[in-house]
């Protein structure tokens, strides 16, 4: 419907004020745990090689977290002495077999960090530096366990030959299988915190399953930690209920991750535009929203971040909405 | 301003309902809302040696805006402005132009057909272009109090110092609202709470 003005040649379109209610119980404030606690990684891809000093000097290979388990049932490792005193890695395309010969008398030339050098650049025959096959190796990791660095010169007599890399996989969550499980309170963004061994945060990404306001099955890859960084991150899509959770591994089992939401509600309109807005909360006005992102074809992506912080009381949103 | 309320709410007094009132919207597209260009109709034109008309213009008006012009030098002759309001009605207006200092039209022209200029003083030269205030389709009261509540947003975002409005019952030309921020390009929407 127009509405006649003095111009007669100009009408104006009409809005028709929506308000929606964000409820005391669901404006609770922003939490970084309220969907689970702090939960431990599952174990990185890696494979373990002993030395034939003791069972305890160990080398322990690891793959990056972002690399997942793509090497596992595709590369193994062989640990072998040389002929002589030089460390060597080769490596087959063919096979995907790494090989490591270790010098034959000098313990300090097959240190993890020369291991890890020489592995990360291992060209295999008639392939490409840092590529065995199909895999890149150059963000692997040799680390030293008991006295590998200053007594391996020769593999322990048996177990040591065509070691496959495990784990990586990382692990899904759901609400039936884990107490520590909540909902959001109302659709709103999810937020994963890392924690625990800062060292061993990979740079990964939580994802993340549910449903939209609508009741409409949606998922999201949140933004990927930073390498030992505790940052948070925040997803972009609001979700009304999770229904699992995929927690990929990091570059150790020190990390945590815990789950929870932001102070960004999802809303039941698709904008192509903003409308005009004003939010109050507790019955005051407010200032204009942090963040009001509006997205056309996804409704999970249309959200608000009110100014204030969420705090348990009632939020009201007007809009401003012309007619269809 | 003519407008009609369509009904009434009851409240806790039955015997004093509210006023059911409406909400009206004036978008600008982001073409309308173009920044104001100070030379976008005329573009550095030396004054004639007689008055002389001018009906060719760089770019048509992108809205019922203000005209702005100013001159090189000194030059405090009338310039005439021909054109037509927001609703379509002929109109003018005549500006004393202020030397270099700009000058800018009271009422607001959705086209301007015919640009008339003032014999020239020496060798200056003018730029006439348009400003940053916008035509409304509405007569307001002079007393505040008697005109509707009105907001704007730029780019969907509220204006938090309220615009700007200037007011005449009888010129709906005259009739301007001026957003505290400067235009640039991105959609305005003003709303008419009536």
């Amino acid at each position: 419907m127009a509405i006649q003005t003095d111009a007669v040649r100009f009408p104006l379109e009409e809005c028709h004020v929506a308000r929606m209610v964000i409820s005391a119980t669901e404006a609770v404030a922003a939490s970084a745990t309220a969907i689970m606690a702090a939960r431990a990684a599952t174990a990185p891809c890696s494979m373990t090689l002993i030395a034939a000093s003791s069972d305890n000097d160990k080398l322990t290979i690891t793959f990056p977290a972002e690399q997942a388990d793509e090497a596992v049932g595709v590369l193994t490792v062989s640990l072998v002495a040389a002929a002589d005193n030089v460390l060597a890695v080769t490596a087959s395309n063919t096979t995907g077999l790494i090989t490591i010969s270790l010098a034959n008398s000098t313990a300090s030339n097959n240190t993890a960090a020369k291991i890890t050098t020489a592995l990360n650049a291992v060209t295999p025959a008639g392939g490409e530096a840092g590529l065995v096959k199909g895999i890149d190796v150059s963000k692997v990791v040799c680390a030293a366990v008991g006295s590998w660095d200053s007594a391996a010169v020769a593999p322990k007599a048996t177990g040591q030959s065509g070691v496959a890399f495990a784990g990586g996989a990382g692990e899904t969550v759901t609400p039936d299988v884990d107490v520590l499980f909540a909902q959001p309170p109302c659709p709103r963004t999810i937020v994963a915190t890392p924690g625990g061994t800062g060292g061993d945060i990979g740079a990964v990404s939580v994802i993340v399953y549910g449903t939209n306001i609508n009741d409409e099955p949606i998922s999201e890859s949140l933004p990927a930690f930073a390498v030992n960084n505790t940052g948070a991150k925040t997803g972009v899509k609001a979700f009304k209920t999770i229904t699992s959770v995929f927690l990929p591994s990091h570059d150790g089992t020190g990390a945590t991750v815990s789950l929870g939401y932001s102070d960004s509600l999802g809303l039941p309109f698709m904008f192509s535009k903003k409308p005009y807005l004003r939010i109050t909360q507790d019955g005051a006005v407010k200032a204009a929203p942090t963040t009001f992102t509006v997205d056309a074809d996804e409704i999970e992506k249309n959200i608000i971040d009110p100014t204030d912080a969420l705090d348990g009381t009632e939020l009201c949103f007007y809009f401003l909405l012309p007619e269809a | 301003m003519s407008y009609k309320a369509v009904g009434l709410y009851n409240t806790g007094v039955v015997n004093e309902p509210a006023f059911l009132g409406r909400i009206g919207r004036q978008t600008l597209t982001e073409a309308q809302a173009v920044a104001l260009d100070t030379n976008g109709i005329l573009e550095t034109t030396a004054l004639p040696a007689a008055a002389a008309d001018y009906a060719t213009f760089a770019h048509p008006m992108p809205y019922a805006r203000t005209v702005t012009a100013v001159c090189s030098g000194t030059q405090t002759g009338n310039m005439v402005i021909t054109g037509t309001n927001i609703d379509d009605v002929v109109i003018t207006e005549t500006i004393a132009l202020t030397s270099d200092t700009p000058v800018e039209s009271t009422k607001a022209f959705k086209t301007v057909t015919n640009i008339r200029l003032p014999i020239k003083v020496a060798s200056e030269t003018i730029i006439v272009g348009w400003g940053d205030k916008i035509g409304i389709p509405f007569m307001l009261a002079t007393a505040a109090k008697d005109r509707p509540m009105v907001e704007a947003t730029l780019d969907g975002v509220i204006e938090t110092t309220a615009p700007t409005l200037t007011a005449d019952a009888d010129e709906l030309e005259k009739n301007l609202i001026d957003l505290n921020s400067n235009l640039n390009g991105k959609e305005v929407c003003i709303y008419y709470w009536l």
